[in-house]
């Protein structure tokens, strides 16, 4: 996509740095080496990866359903978008071996793409500082950002995606994820750049890609509007607002007329969004929704469905009121939160928020459960397969074994998430007040009410 | 006036009279009883009863019109009023209970899937096909005391190919294909309740007739017991210019002699239905007992008494010899009854089995409870000839059929390529899903038609109460036309009763085949657990909720911790965690410009920025006692 100019550019300023080849020879080698081997059959068949939306068994029913001439949504087995299926139909016609090589590219695109989100987020908090570095305390000299980062957090950023383990696993199995990883890192750079046709674009494809990221469009709106205010302080924020929202809705209505002409029927519409909205496929995955689905009463299902749906997506707006200067953290923030609370979240979902953290490396220092994160994050990780092999293949374990472990990757997830967002509130803080007094001189911080 | 008044009532009594007697003259119906014996070679005997009522009845009126059913004589009432409230054209009801074994009985007369199975064809003029299926399968439900109304469109699917309609399906019974309608219930039980409303339907019920021999608990002992109830249009006569209703009821049972017998072979009606027949049921045309004594060629067994006439059948060079009682011209007056009575001279005579030339056996495959395989084999054992079939596979919305390992091929491994496949994909929760393949069977071979599907995990509450006994996959349905008749027990026909399909050769052998029906277990969530799940899982979601509640609506101070030891438990703990170890010895530090005015945003900087450098200076009693205050 948009990283090919990019990568033609970057020669000119300076030579693709050594690393960087490593780091790509690397994961592609991974990649390569895991797609090959037999083991990517397994994987493709594994629910961490692949959920009844991304998996490739699934993707692999679509086109032999459109084979036979049978509209893919008729059934129950498809739910990926009609544009992505019309992707796939056509790089099977031309030729079977394109498709790994296209999971490949994706992946390397999408490492692109978080590199340059990188590259960018850290000039744009740079910048920032720049502007607000007069109201910062003159004690918290060693809290700012140095020029140093620009170099390093995005190559961070690029090794935490392309040699992410989840990522290697997530792309031999070909599970559609990586898709939905590249749209949102394109909606992610394209926000960053400020362009507001190429950011409602990329949001766009990514809302009507994986349905969540609809509510990306408010920091992408909010962080435009300053931009503008930057350039143009006359430039009203409202209305600049409104300009995205609306350049939005027409991107996103377009692509949904684009898919309606594939077919010429609206039922990917129920097949696609109704399916992630109504989650009806309680196949077990890493999220919160199936067991508790599974267990639920029948009058109270409808009443959680909407509650679930909601706490997915209504973190928005006291995010939006709490960090309405800092839409780009926001953002990150919102990656992350659809990731735990969508209905059908894979490792491929979490992993692409891992690889953003880097840029929020300078908030680690007051973030507190970083180890119980990382421990249950390994716990989960291992043993979730362990555990469904030991419920569904050897009978010896039951669901509540499985459920436990997606509860901890849950929680490991939304600690993760709580921790940084209260690491930046609290380096904020610092910022502005002075970092904590020096040790002997007592306990700094505790939270107190508004 | 007053003697011509009864003169005039008698006379218009008559003429009411004289129609009546017309219309009932005018739609004329007939009965016949038949049962057939034949001992089967692994020793086995198969007996099948079957009742045909014929009626003249001009049933499809032309132009739209009504369904009109009346005046019933011999037809029952109860089943007559259910097609024609419903507006069925053609019914198909087997009700079975164990499994027909093809490669060692041959085929069934009458093929049936075991449990429940159901088709209708509804006329052309029904304009909501789904709602008219859901009454008459309540309607028979209630009829025949069988689950029938737990068929909804999970289990109910349309095939294009493999139902065709068996009788008349042109000119006023033309109909669309959508007006098909079949589904089966493979975990129904059919035992005496069913039995009982279905013997009902008989004119002569059981008191006399063939039908005397319905003993419940002989019956639903053996190894296949199955009930069907079989209504199409026939042709009233050759011209075909006017149309009949035909009913048959039907019920074939298979007895193993050998196993309840100590090895022994020998059957007799009063062993194996405890009663002897006591004469025709006195409505019935034709009231006949065959035995099939083809195998009997070394006489190896006797058959008493004397059977009223021996015939010979032969078609396309294949001979069967039966013995046939005719219950009209039997000398009840003489004997006490009729007791067939087969006696083996030796004490097991079993013999060579030979498979017929086509059947079908299927199976699960694959381990665990995430995926799973179904196998269908195809043995087609003719020495040269190809055999065109049609395979039907109908499986519930929870085993998720993957189309794209739908694999035909056979066992040396050549791929066939099937020359029709239709597939309807399921739904969940809604429709099941429905594959229908033509294929043309290599000669002297066997096809494996293979696929595999997801377990689907279902709602807690959408388990049986056996959750763990497994779900029932009800049996593919091989269709096919034969052309040669020796596998056969009777040869399918197109007219009514036994007799038209053991005495009238044909060229073409409609044939139907049921396989076994699959037993499914589905990972099963823990039933105990609702409260605990729901519990956990929002304890999960209120750490999200209360954290960001909490990030997003308070803010970061200074807090005193001198304050704070006084009372609070978040002190104590400091303390004793040693972080607050350094905070008795000194002041600690708090934020003066917070205190006294409402609290600012971040970016109110400038008075902030002068407490930055004199901020330690600046705790002093003044502002802590303010403090104090506030908190107070």
């Amino acid at each position: 996509m948009s990283a090919e100019p990019r990568a033609e550019q970057r020669p000119q300023f300076r030579p693709v740095p050594k690393a960087l080849k490593y780091i790509f020879g690397l994961g592609l080698g991974a990649r390569a080496v895991l797609m090959s081997s037999h083991l990517a059959g397994w994987l493709q068949d594994r629910l961490e990866l692949a959920s009844p939306v991304t998996s490739w068994t699934r993707m692999t029913e679509g086109l032999s359903l459109l084979d036979h001439g049978i509209s893919p949504y008729e059934g129950d087995m498809f739910h990926e978008t009609p544009l992505v299926l019309m992707l796939f139909y056509c790089l099977s016609k031309i030729w079977g071996g394109l498709i790994p090589i296209f999971f490949l590219l994706v992946d390397l695109v999408t490492g692109c793409l978080v590199h340059e989100v990188g590259t960018n987020v850290c000039r744009h908090l740079l910048e920032k500082q720049g502007r607000h570095v007069k109201s910062y305390s003159t004690d918290s000299l060693s809290l700012l950002l140095t020029g140093k980062q620009l170099n390093s957090v995005p190559r961070l950023m690029l090794g935490a995606y392309l040699l992410n383990p989840l990522t290697i696993a997530s792309c031999a199995a070909y599970s559609t994820t990586g898709l939905h990883n590249l749209v949102i890192a394109g909606a992610l750079l394209a926000a960053v750049q400020g362009n507001r046709l190429l950011a409602t674009l990329a949001t766009a494809v990514a809302s009507y890609q994986c349905v969540y990221p609809e509510i990306f469009i408010i920091p992408v709106a909010m962080y435009i509007a300053q931009r503008e205010q930057q350039v143009n302080p006359k430039e009203d924020y409202v209305t600049s607002v409104l300009h995205t929202l609306l350049s939005y809705a027409l991107w996103l209505s377009s692509l949904l007329f684009l898919s309606f002409l594939c077919f010429l029927s609206w039922d990917f519409f129920s097949a696609t969004v109704g399916f992630v909205m109504l989650a009806p496929d309680l196949t077990p995955n890493m999220g919160l929704f199936w067991y508790f689905f599974t267990e639920m009463f029948e009058h109270f299902r409808i009443f959680f469905l909407c509650v679930f749906q909601l706490n997915a997506v209504f973190y928005v707006i006291p995010l939006a009121v709490k960090l309405r200067d800092h839409p780009m953290f926001h953002l990150h923030l919102l990656v992350g939160l659809t990731a735990v609370f969508k209905s059908y979240p894979t490792f491929g979902d979490a992993a692409l928020f891992l690889s953003l953290l880097p840029v929020w490396g300078h908030c680690f220092k007051y973030m507190r459960n970083l180890f119980l994160v990382v421990c249950m994050w390994l716990y989960s990780i291992v043993l979730a397969p362990v555990l469904w092999h030991l419920w569904i293949y050897y009978g010896s374990a039951n669901a509540n074994f499985f459920y436990a472990v997606t509860l901890a990757y849950a929680t490991a997830q939304i600690f993760l998430l709580t921790d940084l967002l209260y690491a930046f509130l609290r380096r904020e803080f610092h910022l502005r007040h002075g970092p904590a007094p020096k040790e002997g001189q007592g306990m700094p911080i505790l939270m107190n009410l508004k | 006036m007053a003697e011509r008044g009864p003169t005039l009532l008698f006379s218009v009594f008559f003429c009411l009279l004289c129609y009546v007697f017309h219309t009932v003259a005018s739609t004329k119906d007939e009965y016949s009883e038949e049962l057939l014996i034949i001992p089967f070679r692994s020793g086995q005997v198969y007996s099948h009863f079957e009742f045909t009522t014929l009626w003249d009845v001009d049933f499809a009126q032309g132009g739209g019109g009504r369904y009109k059913l009346q005046h019933f004589r011999l037809f029952p009432r109860a089943l007559g009023q259910v097609m024609t409230e419903y507006r069925v054209q053609e019914m198909h009801l087997t009700l079975t209970q164990g499994m027909w074994q093809q490669d060692k009985w041959g085929y069934p007369v009458t093929s049936a899937a075991p449990g429940a199975e159901l088709w209708a064809w509804f006329q052309q003029e029904v304009d909501d096909v789904d709602q008219a299926w859901f009454g008459l399968t309540n309607a028979l439900s209630g009829l025949f005391c069988a689950s029938l109304n737990f068929i909804d469109s999970t289990s109910t699917a349309t095939p294009h190919l493999s139902f065709r309609p068996q009788g008349l399906a042109e000119g006023l019974f033309s109909t669309k294909p959508s007006h098909l309608q079949y589904a089966t219930l493979p975990r129904e039980n059919v035992c005496t309740e069913n039995l009982t409303p279905w013997k009902k339907l008989l004119p002569c019920s059981t008191r006399t007739g063939l039908a005397a021999l319905f003993h419940a608990g002989q019956l639903y002992n053996t190894q296949y017991s199955s009930l069907g109830v079989h209504l199409r249009p026939v042709c009233r006569n050759d011209s075909c210019r006017d149309a009949s209703l035909e009913l048959r009821q039907v019920l074939s049972t298979v007895a193993d002699p050998p196993a309840t017998l100590n090895g022994k072979q020998d059957w007799s009606m009063k062993r194996y239905f405890s009663r002897s027949l006591s004469g025709p049921c006195p409505m019935a045309v034709t009231s006949r007992v065959y035995v099939d004594v083809t195998t009997n060629q070394t006489s190896s067994f006797t058959l008493k008494p004397e059977p009223t006439e021996l015939k010979l059948t032969n078609y396309q060079g294949y001979n069967r010899k039966l013995a046939v009682y005719d219950l009209w011209s039997f000398p009840f007056h003489k004997e006490h009854g009729l007791n067939v009575d087969m006696k083996w001279k030796k004490e097991v005579s079993y013999k060579e089995l030979f498979p017929p030339r086509l059947y079908v056996h299927r199976f699960v495959t694959g381990y665990g409870q995430e995926h799973g395989g179904i196998m269908s084999l195809l043995y087609n054992r003719h020495p040269y000839l190809e055999q065109q079939i049609i395979y039907m596979e109908l499986l519930p919305w929870f085993t998720r059929m993957y189309l794209h390992t739908l694999k035909v091929e056979t066992t040396e491994g050549n791929l066939v390529q099937p020359l029709l496949t239709r597939y309807t994909p399921g739904r969940d929760r809604q429709n099941p899903y429905l594959l229908e393949i033509v294929l043309t069977l290599p000669p002297d071979s066997t096809t494996r038609i293979s696929f595999s599907f997801e377990r689907a995990f279902l709602k807690w509450t959408e388990y049986p109460p056996d959750a763990n006994h497994g779900f029932y996959i009800s049996s593919a349905v091989l269709t096919t036309i034969l052309r040669q008749a020796d596998n056969f027990t009777v040869p399918p026909h197109m007219g009514s009763g036994l007799q038209s399909g053991l005495f009238h050769s044909s060229t073409e052998f409609p044939l139907r085949l049921h396989t076994e029906t699959l037993l499914i277990s589905l990972p099963t969530p823990d039933f105990s657990m609702p409260y605990n799940v729901i519990c956990l899982t929002c304890t999960v979601i209120a750490i999200a909720f209360g954290s960001l509640h909490n990030l997003t609506t308070r803010r970061f101070q200074y807090t005193d911790l001198k304050k704070a030891n006084s009372g609070g438990m978040r002190a104590w703990l400091a303390q004793l965690f040693g972080r607050g170890k350094h905070a008795t010895s000194e002041d600690k530090l708090r934020e003066p410009g917070k205190e006294s005015e409402d609290p600012g945003e971040e970016s109110e900087t400038s008075e902030e920025n002068d407490y930055i450098g004199e901020q330690r200076e600046l705790v002093t009693p003044r502002v802590r006692a303010e403090s104090d205050k506030k908190d107070r």
